[in-house]
């Protein structure tokens, strides 16, 4: 099929089985390996990326389900070199280990503070359920979130 | 100190928030094919036949390799170093299936999408075997053809000490340890490339030992070693899991029949499937103290499921011996063990390589000494450890600078021990569905090999023109900041920013030759040999200034990135200078070289504590608080050590209340985590972590290791508070909501 | 070459369906969907999404009931301001669907075509006797929810049927959902209890309807413990009781295979739990 749709603010099409995942076309045709496959189906969310708006499982959405939708993968969150907030605070946080699991959680992250630009800690926890970290206790995640919702509430005022 | 103890982002903290970094699983070269492994479908049996003809008729495969037409050279997945004495008894592809989840053949294809449906095509035929799945079948011979020599291996016994005499309280049990996994967020992936005309083999994978695949795959094809480069890729954790070799041959083998690079990746379900779990190991115990408390002997019989291939097992199996005196101090033990082969996952290296698992056996029995005799659990752990500069029999080596005692007292005081367990008996007696209980542990482990198995380290430093430093050494960082933390080291030393110190993992064209990421030796050794080089270098630039100048070495201070005179400050070099008068007037390079050998390895451990809440009705645990605190030395990045803690807690937490894997009674694996539960971060308590930092060893700035013994304690630190809550004495792990329900109905019945 | 439709209204769907055979596939958000067309245990010749007809996924008021769109993903549902508060069970169960990543992408109409003994909005649509608005080139069709789901994977569609919508009645009352998984959050269900309570100004029971999914082949209503709630207020001794009688039916009717004896065990707490929510 002929896919159209918008990755990282460009319109974008290519041809595409119906039934490839949204996790491969990145991976595979477009060689945009931020994203990660860490277990094929939706327990781990490595593989998260935002859709219209919202944070998805890449490894359960199909080429099929995409035509004329919004993707925004890791790859469209720095701008021109300059590290989006939640990268940099990652970073800063001592949030980053393996790294493995980051891309994913940077998105859910991303995806929460859209929607929600004051989370409490349990909102915070709620909203990364779905991404998996072996690697820490999420604390240093957590605080990497509060401080960029900080951030974000001192640059509105 | 500028920098030690002070916290920085990993090295490579950017590329991976920008998802730039590349690992293994996303290296695109040149031709590359991919391959898809066929396993097998039964437990045990042998191959009859395969027909490999609708897979090779597939548009896009390239070649099918099988256990008929590639070598079936045995090797062992854990060899690392030359002529290592080992039981090899795995092949690539193997012919006689042991397991589901037996390598059988292996397609290689354009694409992974292509080889996997080629997988699909290749029809098996295979007679089948009896199969065991447990202990008990295997040792009573249900499957003694498994092997030529049988299914028990590795049979040994180790005392020290005389049995102890006079009255004493005896305590009998038994401990079992379920199987779990790793579930690194990284499966397995490798590729291996071969160049058909040179006769050059080259492996990436994310590894904990370069040089050991080297060897293991140099022996495996009869290969010289100048043939062989092994590359460590950027790891995506690995916790023991990635040091034993399951890709690597099979990737190698591959390259090597088709000329091209091939790379493999294993899904998440053939990571938790067919690479290796950690053994189940049952514990027949006997305990004898003094009425008040003091431990006199331990008697322990382990057998180790070793699954169906020995791999690491019988070394595993009597490590669990090495790990009887890392924390407590009596007079007389008497170990045996075995490694069982039985028709499962295999086993093999796990965090804290059985550092934990000694920690479930000795602590539950230490629990259920303090109920029988009456003594408070911490004060009885108090009374049984170590101290500064005891002798760790099995080793024969001093504990050095130990500090489990004040770890003791530091956390019983800081988790407010007393006043909890007060408030504990208060909730349990108003409250009938949740019940709380409180748990201590304390787990112990080592700094490097020595004295049981060589160790050594080389570091290379040279001075580059610009003023900053390159460092040559071999490092596998799990994605735990080894390589930061070296960066720390050497930058205190030199007087740079970490920043300005060039450090790479490990690569065997180019890497010093080294045992590899084990035995928690990386901070202590390689980091005390990074020290000690970062010394040598500044001495070399002084003698090529004092060479150059007249000045004495004696006169000249190397420190700011210059060298100067003390007596004429005005006789003063950048660095910079130093690297350009070396090269045009001494006519040597700014280099050194420094071999460190550890005769030291003093003991390490934490003190863990622990606050749960059981749902009676639900059977489901919480850990409502939580506090670890260990006896490191010196924190070189402190806040990655807090990390480190946080994550082996919720790592030990999982394998104590949830985290199992599967066997059905077919012998199928689950390889799905949706029957595989980690802990997620809705349920992941708050650690709070401190440290002792009194220095007072060999390693670097007075550290020790904190990676795997902070995990050590933990699983032990839970089932005890999970047993105090409930008032029970259940002696396995995962105690999850059906053994904890289990346990309750039992009691109702009675 | 694999067929792929993509119909934007109902119109479009109904001509779309007409193509389909028996080997095609609809998917909407395809959570359960995907996992078994990537290993292959599925090769369907066509996919239809459902996720572009509109008139699928809004959430209406009608006069005296709630139309669901089918293609309304759990997310929508989680917080559709119309659904509380008499529909509550329906954001209470669409609210604890997997990950949050599931439930921005999962939708009701698939959770209930997949037909799963452990799917979360099977015991809720059960307990509020939806109806499911089915579309095929002939038209719209409706039938009660427990005629259209038959057991474990299976519904009475046929291959060029599809679900488009649910409708549940208005005046419900107040209603709940808990489900006891094998961890808090992110787990499938063990037990899921749907509750619908009518109670008077003291709280005293008028009517209940319980209704208890994962503990069988399809939902069971749990008529016992209703009875033990009906004419009483919610009081430990009550709900202690309705706990029982939903051990005692799980001991009668669930196979010991699938965790028979926890969840004879557990019933008391997710009992508990649901009725916490209620007055």
């Amino acid at each position: 099929m002929k896919l159209t749709f918008v990755l990282n603010g460009k319109t974008t099409s290519l041809e595409v089985a119906p039934d490839k995942r949204l996790l491969d076309l990145l991976r595979e045709d477009l060689h945009m390996t931020g994203t990660k496959e860490g277990c094929g189906e939706g327990e781990c969310g490595a593989c998260t990326v935002i859709i219209d708006g919202e944070a998805v499982h890449s490894c359960l959405v199909l080429a099929c389900q995409l035509e004329g939708r919004s993707v925004l993968t890791i790859e469209g969150l720095a701008e021109n070199g300059e590290l989006d907030r939640i990268q940099r605070n990652f970073v800063e946080e001592t949030a980053v280990q393996c790294g493995y699991c980051t891309t994913g959680m940077i998105m859910s992250a991303k995806a929460l503070l859209m929607h929600n630009p004051h989370p409490t800690v349990e909102e915070i926890r709620v909203a990364l359920s779905g991404n998996i970290c072996r690697c820490s206790g999420y604390s240093q995640i957590i605080r990497a979130v509060q401080r960029t919702a900080r951030e974000m509430e001192e640059e509105q005022a | 100190m500028k920098f030690v103890g002070t916290s920085r982002p990993i090295h490579d903290a950017v590329g991976k928030v920008t998802g730039t970094i590349q690992y293994a699983g996303d290296m695109e070269l040149r031709g590359m094919l991919h391959a898809a492994v066929l396993f097998s479908t039964i437990p045990h049996g042998i191959v009859k036949s395969i027909d490999s003809s609708a897979a090779l008729a597939l548009p896009g495969v390239v070649d099918v390799l099988d256990c008929f037409n590639t070598t079936q050279k045995e090797y062992s997945r854990y060899q690392t170093q030359f002529r290592q004495d080992l039981v090899k008894n795995e092949r690539i592809f193997n012919s006689h299936v042991r397991f589901v989840g037996d390598r059988v053949a292996a397609v290689v294809a354009e694409t992974p999408e292509i080889a996997r449906e080629a997988v699909r095509l290749i029809k098996v035929e295979y007679e089948e075997l009896p199969y065991s799945l447990n202990l008990q079948d295997s040792m009573s011979g249900k499957i003694d053809n498994v092997f030529p020599e049988g299914a028990v291996f590795g049979e040994y016994h180790h005392t020290v000490g005389e049995k102890p005499e006079g009255d004493l309280v005896e305590i009998e049990t038994t401990t079992d340890i379920g199987r779990i996994n790793h579930v690194c967020m990284e499966t397995h992936a490798c590729v291996a490339d071969y160049n058909k005309y040179t006769g050059e083999l080259t492996i990436w994978s994310p590894n904990q030992a370069v040089f050991g695949i080297r060897t293991m795959v140099g022996e495996l094809f009869e290969m010289d070693y100048n043939n062989i480069r092994v590359v460590k890729t950027t790891m995506g954790g690995s916790f023991g899991g990635k040091q034993e070799w399951v890709l690597e041959p099979l990737a190698a083998a591959a390259a090597i029949r088709v000329g091209r690079p091939v790379k493999v990746v294993y899904n998440r379900s053939e990571t938790m499937i067919s690479t290796y779990s950690r053994a189940p190991m049952h514990f027949d115990t006997k305990f004898s103290f003094t009425k008040d408390g003091k431990l006199q002997g331990v008697e322990c019989d382990l057998a180790l499921d070793a699954g169906a291939y020995v791999g690491n097992s019988i070394n595993y199996a009597r490590t669990v011996a090495h790990k009887m005196f890392r924390v407590y101090k009596y007079p007389y033990c008497r170990f045996s063990s075995r490694a069982v082969i039985t028709n499962t996952i295999v086993n093999g290296a796990f965090r804290g390589w059985t550092g934990p698992e000694a920690a479930i056996m000795l602590e539950y029995n230490m629990n259920v000494a303090a109920k029988r005799l009456g003594i408070d659990p911490v004060e009885l752990r108090m009374k049984n450890v170590m101290r500064e500069n005891d002798i760790d029999p099995m080793s024969n080596t001093s504990l050095g600078n130990y500090k489990i005692y004040q770890a003791l007292e530091q956390g019983r005081d800081h988790f407010e021990w007393a006043k909890k367990k007060e408030e504990v008996a208060r909730f349990n007696a108003e409250n009938k569905r949740y019940k709380r209980g409180l748990g201590v542990s304390v787990g112990g482990h080592v700094n490097n090999f020595y004295p049981g198995k060589t160790d050594f380290a080389r570091v290379e430093m040279r001075l580059n023109e610009s003023g900053t430093v390159r460092c040559n050494m071999t490092l596998h960082d799990h994605g735990c900041g080894t390589v930061m933390a070296m960066k720390m080291i050497a930058a205190e030393a030199l007087g740079l920013q970490p920043e300005q110190v060039r450090i790479l993992e490990g690569d065997t064209d180019f890497t010093p030759l080294d045992v590899g990421c084990f035995s928690s030796r990386t901070t202590y050794v390689l980091g005390r040999a990074v020290e000690d080089c970062a010394a040598k270098l500044k001495e070399r630039m002084a003698r090529h200034i004092s060479e150059y100048t007249g000045v004495p070495v004696e006169d000249l201070v190397v420190e700011n990135q210059k060298v100067y005179s003390k007596k004429d400050p005005s006789i003063s070099f950048a660095w910079s200078d130093v690297a350009d008068i070396s090269q045009q007037k001494i006519k040597r390079e700014v280099f050194v070289s420094h071999e460190y050998i550890p005769t030291t390895n003093p003991g390490v451990a934490g003190a863990h504590f622990a606050l749960v809440e059981v749902d009676t009705y639900t059977g489901m645990t919480r850990i409502l608080d939580y506090l670890a605190v260990h006896d490191i030395g010196q924190a070189i990045n402190r806040e990655m050590c807090v990390a480190q803690t946080q994550g082996a807690v919720v790592m030990g937490a999982g394998a104590a209340l949830s985290e199992h894997v599967l066997i059905r009674d077919n012998g199928v694996p689950s390889g799905s985590l949706k029957d595989y539960h980690v802990i997620n971060s809705f349920e992941a308590p708050s650690v709070k972590v401190e440290f002792i930092e009194d220095g007072g060893t060999e390693g670097p700035y007075g550290s020790k290791s904190i990676g795997e013994v902070g995990h050590n304690p933990v699983s032990a630190a839970v089932m005890g508070a999970v047993n105090d809550a409930l008032d029970s004495e259940l002696n396995f792990i995962p105690l999850n909501p059906d053994a904890i329900t289990k346990y309750l109905r039992s009691k109702e019945v009675q | 070459m694999m067929k792929n439709y993509h119909p934007n209204n109902m119109e479009e769907l109904c001509r779309d369906l007409s193509q389909l055979t028996p080997e095609s596939k609809i998917i909407s958000g395809g959570t359960d969907l995907i996992i078994r067309l990537h290993s292959g245990a599925v090769k369907p010749d066509a996919l239809l999404y459902m996720g572009g007809v509109k008139e699928c996924r809004t959430v209406e008021e009608k006069e005296d009931y709630i139309e669901i769109g089918a293609a309304c993903t759990m997310t929508q549902l989680e917080k559709c301001p119309l659904l509380r508060p008499e529909l509550g069970a329906i954001p209470d169960a669409t609210g604890d669907v997997g990950s949050p990543q599931i439930r921005n992408n999962g939708t009701i109409g698939g959770n209930i075509a997949n037909a799963s003994p452990a799917g979360d909005t099977l015991p809720v649509l059960w307990m509020l006797e939806a109806q499911v608005v089915i579309a095929s080139p002939a038209g719209l069709r409706a039938a009660p929810i427990h005629e259209v789901v038959l057991g474990p994977g299976r519904t009475s569609l046929g291959h060029q049927e599809a679900i488009v919508a649910f409708r549940v009645k208005k005046g419900a009352g107040c209603t709940a959902f808990v489900k006891l998984g094998f961890r808090g959050k992110v787990t499938i269900s063990r037990i899921g209890l749907a509750v619908r309570l009518d109670q008077d100004d003291q709280g005293v029971v008028r009517s209940a309807r319980i209704i208890a999914g994962a503990i069988s082949l399809t939902p069971v209503e749990v008529t016992a413990a209703e009875e033990a709630l009906v004419g009483k207020a919610l009081t430990h001794e009550t709900v202690a009781a309705a706990g029982k009688a939903l051990s005692d039916l799980i001991m009668k009717i669930t196979p010991e295979k699938f965790d028979r004896d926890y969840k004879v065990w557990a019933a008391k707490g997710v009992m508990e739990d649901v009725l916490a929510k209620f007055h």
